[in-house]
């Protein structure tokens, strides 16, 4: 642009007040950006002599560098393109050399000199120190968020590692204490000794033990990554498959007295090993915690839709606070002293498998009842 | 995903020969609209936006993925595998030329010749090499992208103050072009302006132009000058031109230096 053209250009902008002492810096340049003119706002603001900037600096010459290219890559493609721009943010280097942020919106015009480009810049610090808080803020939550999910993903192998460790190793265990449970039995027919009997017997109960609790663990484990425990039902007779788990019971608790209470239809659909466990795990969980004084007593009580097996002692209640997660995996009674918590979930587990549910009531005058409803129709598992 | 979807391929015009045009980093395939229509009476054109810009599928973008040009290179093979059967001649701006360069080394057969646009194979000083930049100029970038995150609101300017001179533009264009995911734009600004492709543009085997800003912040005639000595039998072509961007700022001298080298070309190679 020539100079007369320039000062042609200036003088239509003439010197008002309007423009030089408006509330906003207001600059005007050629289609490259070149300086043609600003006002004394924008001046006084950034320290700039009118003269070092008309037709010696670029407007985007006077950005961070990050401006720089932000300006080659989104702002300029876009004043080609749609021949404005507004509310963008950059920083601008004042004439010492510090930066401040800005806000400007830019319109590019043709007028009789050619394209020329109106930028209006208004200082924005304070918002740029809100903004700068903002991202911070995000970048924290973010970090956090990564954190967490690393801790979660390690968590979570940790545990997936040590169920299938203990699905494992409970798996193994059972053929050891298989053979340990064919040699007491073979080695009983010679025991000769009171002495001998008793130890084979004590022997004898401390492997049953340990399979009971390895085949616990290995139901828990499937209760808990497999799906649920697997229940095959099949037609029974309900008060027979109760009368078998007790006979069988009665073997390994004689001094304690078991009643059997039979009520209603007989036919049910049920898997036979399942609810065998489930009587047994009552009922021991019965003989640890119940009076020792006092009968047990296991209802089975067939109905229209299923049936119910009910499990009742007399003594102390089960703790209140214990009550309402009972069934939960790792649950212990304070005098425990056997077992890891699991069978109480495993009971659980099957009347769920069964499409059913588990009731728990127990005070002191009336002791503690276990009723586990087993559903007649659609068997889950 | 299909290629033709994910990256919002658009083919004009028709011809023996097909050009491929790839925007760079910041905005999308609009960026063609001067240049494009010039050559679709004698080639197919083929125009696409880079995973992550303009109107491409936002679910195909993978973080992982994109967190190289790698990435971007096997979508261009696609794409081309999607549109063409024989070489293309690649047109690409910035960042773009690096993406083609390296697409070119996985799959030679597709690519008959490169026109290279303000390209750079690294943006960061190093040693006797002057790439333009330092890191912290990147992250300053970075910074400077994410104070412009709220509401993309430049997009929106016409909107706000009008476009004067600009009545033929339509609204859907004014508000998809330039406009990203934040999050997106700045791992592009950090995969663009961190990579280093030194090695690889000594691998380019076919015919090469690069065409040279006369007046470029973000590719210095310094590093076209690098690349014309780093890529046997290039050609260097400087215009005459003030920013990044000659496809839009000076449409008529990029055509003509882009015909020029075209027609230099062996027929027998460019076309299908």
């Amino acid at each position: 642009m020539s100079a007369p053209e320039l000062s042609g250009l200036l003088g239509e902008i003439g010197s008002s007040p309007f423009y030089d002492e408006a509330p906003c810096g207001l600059v005007l340049t050629d289609g490259h950006g070149l300086f043609l003119g600003a006002n004394a706002t924008f001046l006084r603001w950034f320290g700039y002599e009118l003269g070092e900037l008309v037709g010696r600096q670029r407007f985007q010459e006077l950005l961070s560098v990050g401006g720089k290219i932000f300006y080659q890559t989104h702002i300029g493609p876009l004043l080609e393109m749609q021949g404005s721009v507004a509310e963008v943010k950059f920083d601008i280097k004042q004439h010492d050399g510090q930066t401040l942020p800005i806000l400007v919106n830019i319109v590019d015009r043709s007028s009789g000199h050619g394209k020329v480009r109106q930028i209006a810049v208004f200082i924005a610090e304070d918002r740029a120190k809100y903004e700068h808080e903002l991202v911070l803020a995000r970048d924290r939550a973010e970090d956090l968020r990564d954190q967490l999910t690393r801790a979660r993903e390690v968590a979570e192998d940790r545990a997936l590692f040590a169920e299938q460790m203990v699905a494992i190793v409970s798996h193994d265990l059972r053929n050891p204490l298989a053979a340990v449970l064919l040699g007491v039995d073979s080695v009983q027919m010679d025991a000769v000794t009171p002495r001998q009997q008793r130890l084979l017997a004590q022997m004898r109960a401390a492997a049953n033990r340990a399979s009971r609790l390895a085949n616990d663990l290995l139901d828990f484990k499937q209760a808990r990554v497999g799906g649920g425990i697997r229940v095959h039902p099949v037609p029974l007779d309900v008060h027979a498959c109760t009368r078998g788990a007790l006979a069988e019971l009665r073997l390994a608790m004689p001094d304690r007295q078991l009643v059997h209470i039979e009520e209603g239809p007989a036919h049910q659909l049920a898997d036979a090993d399942r609810v065998t466990q489930f009587i047994g795990n009552l009922v021991g969980n019965a003989n640890a915690y119940g009076d020792p004084t006092l009968p047990i007593t296991v209802s089975s009580i067939g109905k229209a839709n299923g049936f119910e097996i009910r499990v009742h002692n007399h003594g102390s209640p089960i703790p209140e606070h214990l009550l309402g997660k009972i069934f939960e995996p790792m649950t212990r009674g304070e005098q425990a002293s056997e077992g890891i918590g699991l069978g109480l979930f495993i009971v659980s587990q099957i009347v769920n498998a069964h499409g059913g549910r588990m009731e728990v009531h127990s005070t002191r005058s009336e002791g503690t009842t276990f009723r586990g409803f087993f559903a007649a129709g659609e068997v889950a598992g | 995903m299909h290629a033709l979807q994910r990256n919002n391929v658009q083919v004009l015009g028709d011809g023996a020969a097909t050009l491929v045009f790839a925007h760079g980093f910041g905005c999308d395939q609009n960026m063609w609209r001067l240049v494009a229509p010039m050559f679709a009476a004698r080639f197919r054109v083929v125009l696409f936006d880079l995973t992550g810009s303009g109107k491409s599928d936002p679910a195909a973008y993978d973080r992982k993925k994109y967190d190289s040009l790698h990435g971007y290179a096997e979508d261009l093979i696609e794409i081309i595998q999607a549109t063409t059967e024989g070489p293309v001649i690649f047109v690409g701006h910035s960042v773009s030329a690096m993406i083609g360069v390296l697409a070119e080394s996985r799959a030679p057969e597709l690519f008959a010749a490169h026109i290279m646009i303000g390209p750079s194979p690294c943006y960061i000083n190093d040693g006797d090499y002057e790439g333009g930049f330092s890191r912290e100029d990147i992250l300053s970038l970075l910074d400077t992208l994410s104070s412009n995150y709220l509401g993309w609101s430049s997009t929106m300017a016409p909107a706000i103050m009008g476009a004067p001179d600009r009545p033929e533009l339509g609204e859907e264009l004014t508000n998809s072009f330039c406009q990203a995911d934040p999050e997106v734009a700045k791992q592009f600004a950090r995969v663009t302006f961190l990579s280093d492709h030194r090695a690889d543009v000594a691998k380019v085997t076919v015919p090469t132009l690069i065409l040279q800003c006369s007046d470029d912040l973000i590719a210095p005639v310094t590093v076209g000058k690098f690349l014309h000595k780093a890529i046997p039998g290039s050609t260097l072509r400087v215009i005459d031109n003030i920013g990044h961007c000659p496809h839009l700022s000076a449409p008529e001298a990029s055509v003509l230096a882009m015909e020029d080298f075209l027609v230099s070309l062996d027929p027998r190679r460019v076309s299908a």
